[in-house]
């Protein structure tokens, strides 16, 4: 640790404590944690190490010595399903002289070899055996320390976490309330989702707390950022309802978040004349990477009021703490054709002022090949490095990570003042904290707060 | 604004392939339909550089079909590593035109706005007859090179192209490309430009 801690927490080289980096008071964030190496640090130790991070889809692999390789803050691992079924997650470093060891991205592989030494590993991680072990070990082999080492592994709808910390609580405890939004999302339908294929993975000259943060439902930016979506989806740029600026929104104290877009405006104008009950909704406009066929799976596992909320106000578009986008709505084809799509985003750091940004495609693992292939157009059309979603992004995350970087820059602060409140909407199913009228900085503002507890923990 | 409606084009193949070897006729090096060809790829080169996207979209076929297939880093054994189903970019007309439509007529396409200068270099060119007598398939290399903002640093990006061009009149309009990209993680922040 490069900081000094001492009664309020880590202390930086130039004295300033970290908890004097955000204004509780006031809600300012300062913008020096863009650009500051020794935060960079400070979050390898304090959140990387220790926080549930999501590392992929368990349908990457669905058998068994199938692995992928991905990176956890700074440390690249390898998420292989070993042959119990179930999901190891390997630090993808040699024990014995430090090289990589799994060179390939994707694959399918009886155990791991070494190409340094050879020392051999089981697909969970436990040392196999190395070249002449009988004479080259024979009196100092200690298995127990030969191994890859390896990292708690939990799923939950089919998003697979990682975790370090042997002392942090379980992955329930993390997500927490989020759980209830997260299932509606991604673990509607009765097997779950999977990822179309790979995920596009690019990477982006920002820091990558400047995405997470924005996706802790950042709804305000959409409309001015965003503006040409308004002319593929035929929206009013003075209309903020249409931009589901008044779309309720949910935060946990956990630094979760997600925007539930109003869809009553949309059934109204489709059916002026009567209210449809949620299941006609739902058969009209399933959501998203499934399709009406399976609506009847909805009934079984959803309460008629958690029924309501999927059909009039679905947790849509938002972010899971640390590092996660979570996009879940209607987005559209050129001739402005609806369609609905799922997708899961990673912002992975590459140190202080770079991250790669990963973006998987997800459906129902039973939906029909039509709809898979408009929903591979639509995402690529709207999302990742050539959809003009990212494409606008990826000009204001640089810029805000630069602007941390100059003398003066990185004494600006990030204004997060306006405040919508807790007022959950009469007979709202879920948990949370609920945010109604204007869309405010609420969920972003829970993000800071607990990144902040989380460094100085 | 010109689109065409959005069809379902031709399913792509789900999991792992390499592209494909051409299977028609090779065409001469230096023959006339050759030239003629490498002519059409110079020009759409130079109306691209030059940000004249609205004179690229008339060298388009109106049941164009553009894909560029993710890559990822695989063992020699396990192939070229291109994944058809998921893709950088995949468009039909319609969607291409949006894209253009967006770039110089909207406020806000922030991507390109200040636009970036960039050089398309096109080489190594092989042309092949298929199966219709008024269509080419051609192979070409691309090397994009891309200056953006005030960085000195010019951003790369190197391909093989797959495409089939049709003969309209006295000249030819792009029918399908396949875009065969050789990084697996990209280098740039967007890819609003068009390869």
């Amino acid at each position: 640790m490069l900081q000094k801690v001492d009664n309020d927490g880590p202390v930086l080289r130039d004295g300033t404590h970290v908890s004097e980096l955000i204004d509780r008071e006031l809600r300012e964030v300062a913008q020096r944690v863009f650009a500051d190496p020794e935060i960079y640090q400070l979050e390898l130790e304090r959140i990387w190490a220790r926080q549930w991070i999501a590392i992929g889809h368990e349908s990457e692999i669905p058998n068994a010595g199938d692995f992928v390789t991905r990176r956890i803050g700074d440390d690249p691992v390898i998420m292989v399903r070993r042959r119990d079924g179930e999901i190891q997650c390997l630090l993808n470093v040699c024990p014995h002289r430090g090289t990589t060891v799994c060179r390939s991205e994707a694959g399918n592989a009886p155990m791991f070899r070494c190409i340094y030494h050879g020392w051999m590993f089981n697909l969970d991680g436990s040392f196999r055996a190395a070249p002449f072990q009988e004479e080259m070990y024979s009196d100092c082999l200690d298995r127990s320390r030969m191994g890859l080492r390896g990292a708690r592994v939990e799923v939950f709808a089919g998003i697979v976490f990682a975790n370090w910390d042997e002392d942090a609580p379980p992955l329930a405890d993390f997500l927490g309330e989020f759980q209830f939004y997260l299932n509606m999302m991604f673990g509607r339908t009765h097997k779950g989702y999977e990822v179309l294929g790979p995920p596009q993975r690019f990477v982006i000259e920002a820091n990558w707390k400047t995405a997470s943060e924005q996706f802790a439902s950042d709804a305000a930016h959409a409309n001015q950022l965003h503006r040409s979506l308004g002319d593929l989806m035929g929206l009013d740029r003075n209309d903020a309802g249409q931009w589901q600026l008044y779309a309720p929104k949910v935060s946990t104290p956990d630094g979760h978040s997600v925007i539930c877009f109003d869809m009553r405006p949309t059934f109204a104008k489709i059916f002026p004349d009567r209210e449809l009950s949620p299941v006609e909704k739902l058969m009209v406009l399933p959501p998203p990477g499934m399709g009406p066929e399976q609506v009847p799976e909805l009934l079984e596992q959803f309460s008629p009021e958690a029924l309501q909320m999927l059909a009039d106000t679905p947790p849509s578009n938002g972010g899971m703490f640390p590092n996660v986008g979570l996009w879940n709505s209607t987005g559209a084809l050129a001739d402005q054709t609806p369609v609905g799509f799922c997708s899961l985003r990673t912002y992975v750091p590459l140190g202080i002022d770079k991250f790669e940004f990963t973006m998987w495609t997800l459906v129902s693992r039973d939906a029909p090949e039509e709809l898979r292939e408009r929903i591979r157009r639509t995402a690529s059309f709207m999302q990742g490095a050539s959809g003009f979603v990212e494409g606008d992004d990826a000009e204001v995350w640089p810029g805000t990570t630069t602007g941390g970087k100059g003398y003066i820059g990185r004494q600006n602060t990030m204004k997060y003042w306006p405040l919508s409140g807790n007022s959950p909407p009469e007979g709202w199913p879920g948990a949370g904290n609920v945010h109604t009228g204007l869309a405010k900085d609420d969920t972003q503002w829970a993000w800071w707060a607990h990144y902040f507890d989380c460094l100085a923990g | 604004m010109d689109t065409a409606p959005a069809q379902l084009l031709e399913a792509q193949p789900r999991g792992r392939q390499s592209p494909p070897e051409p299977e028609g006729k090779p065409v001469p090096y230096g023959s006339a339909v050759y030239n003629e060809v490498m002519h059409f790829l110079i020009e759409e080169s130079y109306r691209l550089d030059d940000n004249r996207l609205s004179a690229w979209q008339e060298l388009l076929a109106p049941d164009l079909l553009y894909t560029m297939p993710v890559r990822q880093t695989l063992a020699r054994n396990d192939g070229s590593g291109f994944y058809p189903a998921m893709n950088w970019i995949y468009d039909d007309y319609g969607a291409i035109a949006f894209k253009v439509h967006r770039n110089m007529e909207l406020d806000g396409a922030f991507a390109e706005d200040p636009p970036s200068r960039t050089r398309r270099l096109i080489t190594n060119m092989r042309l092949f007859e298929t199966d219709s007598a008024d269509e080419y398939f051609v192979q070409s290399y691309v090397l994009l090179r891309r200056s953006r903002g005030e960085s000195p640093d010019t951003q790369s990006l190197s391909a093989r192209r797959d495409d089939v061009l049709r003969r309209v009149g006295e000249g030819f309009q792009l029918k399908r490309r396949t875009v065969w990209i050789d990084q697996a993680v990209l280098g740039m922040s967007n890819l609003a430009v068009f390869l």
